[in-house]
């Protein structure tokens, strides 16, 4: 075996959550994301890689992506392979509300291009299905409109509410 | 910490929704109203770009038609959808009476009709030479009304539900028996007689009947088609000027009104839902109507009815703007939503053809050529094609078709012989 490739499967990384929980992960699959990548290349692989905006059960979930979305060691995925990762990409996003938002935003500070699409295109759709008061509640977004004004919105567009 | 999603990742989710759930929730909070944008003031915000946005990535086919001598050709243009080079140039040439339209492009098939024949055709031009004719509708119409002016209408489009492909043919039925005038067939017509009105003391009623490719034979449907009945003098007869657009198995007509006659306020659009084998109305807000354009493109738009018309100036004779009017629920009046007028910082555009690439309207200008407008930055640029040498002449409109097919639509230039007057 040569010596590389020895190395590579040895070498991991630390990641420490905000909560102080340490996660050990491959480094190769944890430069699926581009912030933590860019950490390696700066040479802070020798101790623990903070992780400070993502808690320590978010962390394990997004470890979960980087392993599933590592590169392969033997080169080129197989159309087999997309499938099957399609199908656990589908099965990952299918949480509760707070934790798709949670990875939502993992995935914007750790520069995950993969799981920010996937992240939002499934926040589209649960927005989609949902009224003015349900997305509120989901984005815990506070309505700053007075009465007044949300009245005159909505009738300008009473036809999309019904 | 969850409670808080940045405005960048926010506007990343809100890109992906349709038009209509983002005009819903401009009611969210003032922050995603400012984020989605104002329907009514056209600028690059979100809402906008959803609206332009295509389902999918049709490139547009184009067409005209050239007279050379006593012969029509009927010129077919395919236009690749990331570069806009011609790929394909199909030529159908007919005799004296060839006067074949396309109805409608349907997942890479065409059906073309020819009224004065009182046939149609389908076409897959990416896999046969040939527009093949489907048999005739089980009941033919009245003789005296195929003379020309009783213009029969056809729809097209597939039906999800039974996975086929459906013709759907409207024709003009009187009981009146004996006409008034006797023009026993089409080519015996004199072009003078245009101009004698004849008129009916019988009403004439619409009998649709459709037409399934699977099993090849036409079937009556009970049905009553929501066009305006048609009495007195059939000069006024409108029918084929109606546009007409396709999308999701729905076949869209708009019933503009002649001006001189009828209030251009009864103007609506009628759709016929080949998945549900029903017809459905909405009628066009003020302002709206066809005697406001001095030429339109009505098309679907990722799933919304929209007129793109160069509104008429009575001062000028030409238009210098483009007015876009979209229709978010079908049978909902209200739901129609004008895009501001846009000026239009080009000379002589003379009709819209389509949208390309969700940013550019291709705009075809009085000299004939084809310009690709950016409606966001405004910049412009002719379109330089392949058959560019071949392209229209000024002299001949052109009309755009969105054409998805499944196969690469690389033939070059075919000309092609059209055999199709099989006189009766």
């Amino acid at each position: 075996m040569s010596s590389t490739l020895c190395c590579s499967f040895a070498k991991n990384v630390t990641l420490r959550s905000s909560d102080g929980q340490t996660f050990e992960v491959e480094e190769a699959a944890a430069q699926v994301s581009q912030t933590i990548k860019r950490m390696i290349e700066d040479g802070c692989t020798g101790s623990v890689i903070p992780v400070p905006n993502l808690t320590g059960p978010v962390l394990a979930l997004v470890i979960e992506y980087f392993k599933k979305h590592s590169p392969p060691s033997d080169g080129c995925p197989t159309a087999l392979l997309e499938m099957e990762i399609k199908d656990w990409d589908a099965k990952f996003v299918a949480v509760d509300n707070d934790t798709l938002l949670d990875l939502t935003l993992a995935a914007h500070y750790l520069e995950i291009q993969g799981l920010l699409d996937l992240t939002c295109h499934r926040v589209a759709d649960i927005l989609n299905d949902n009224s003015v008061e349900k997305i509120r509640e989901i984005f815990h977004i506070k309505n700053d409109f007075t009465p007044e004004e949300e009245a005159e919105e909505r009738s300008k567009i009473q036809w999309a509410f019904e | 910490m969850s409670t808080y999603l940045p405005e960048e990742i926010v506007l990343n989710i809100l890109t992906l929704l349709p038009p209509k759930t983002l005009l819903r929730f401009r009611c969210v909070c003032r922050t995603w109203r400012t984020l989605i944008g104002n329907p009514d003031f056209f600028t690059q915000n979100t809402l906008n770009q959803s609206i332009l946005r295509f389902s999918d990535r049709p490139s547009p086919l184009l067409l005209t038609e050239t007279n050379e001598g006593s012969s029509f050709k009927r010129h077919f243009y395919f236009l690749s959808d990331q570069t806009l080079e011609c790929q394909s140039q199909i030529i159908l040439k007919g005799g004296l009476f060839f006067e074949v339209t396309l109805v409608a492009s349907c997942k890479g098939l065409l059906c073309l009709s020819d009224y004065t024949l009182n046939k149609i055709y389908l076409w897959n031009p990416a896999t046969s030479d040939t527009p093949k004719s489907i048999p005739r509708q089980r009941h033919p119409p009245n003789p005296f009304l195929q003379v020309g002016m009783f213009l029969d209408t056809v729809g097209f489009g597939f039906d999800w539900r039974s996975n086929d492909f459906k013709v759907l043919k409207i024709s003009h039925v009187s009981s009146y028996d004996s006409a008034p005038c006797h023009y026993n067939h089409p080519f015996h017509f004199q072009p003078e007689v245009y101009s004698t009105p004849c008129h009916f003391n019988h009403p004439i009623h619409f009998q649709p009947e459709v037409y399934s490719l699977s099993t090849g034979t036409w079937r009556l449907l009970d049905l009553r088609v929501p066009f305006e009945e048609i009495h007195g003098s059939i000069l006024n007869f409108p029918f084929l000027n109606f546009p007409t657009t396709a999308a999701d198995g729905i076949f869209f007509w708009w019933e503009v009104v002649d001006r001189h006659s009828h209030n251009p306020k009864t103007e609506k659009i009628v759709a016929f839902d080949f998945n549900h084998e029903l017809f459905r109305t909405t009628p066009l807000p003020d302002g709206a109507h066809s005697t406001y354009y001095s030429c339109y493109h009505f098309t679907v738009l990722n799933g919304s009815l929209t007129i793109m018309g160069f509104p008429f100036e009575e001062k000028r004779s030409r238009s210098s703007g483009l007015v876009i009017w979209v229709l978010f629920e079908f049978g909902v009046k209200e739901s129609w939503t004008k895009l501001m007028n846009l000026p239009l910082l080009i000379e002589n555009p003379e009709r819209p053809l389509g949208l390309w690439k969700n940013r550019a309207l291709i705009i075809q200008n009085a000299k004939g050529q084809l310009i690709l407008y950016n409606l966001f930055t405004h910049t412009k640029k002719e379109v330089v094609s392949t058959c560019r040498n071949t392209l229209p002449l000024p002299d001949f409109p052109l009309q755009g078709f969105p054409y998805t097919c499944s196969n690469s639509m690389r033939r070059g230039r075919i000309e092609l012989e059209c055999k199709i007057l099989d006189l009766y």
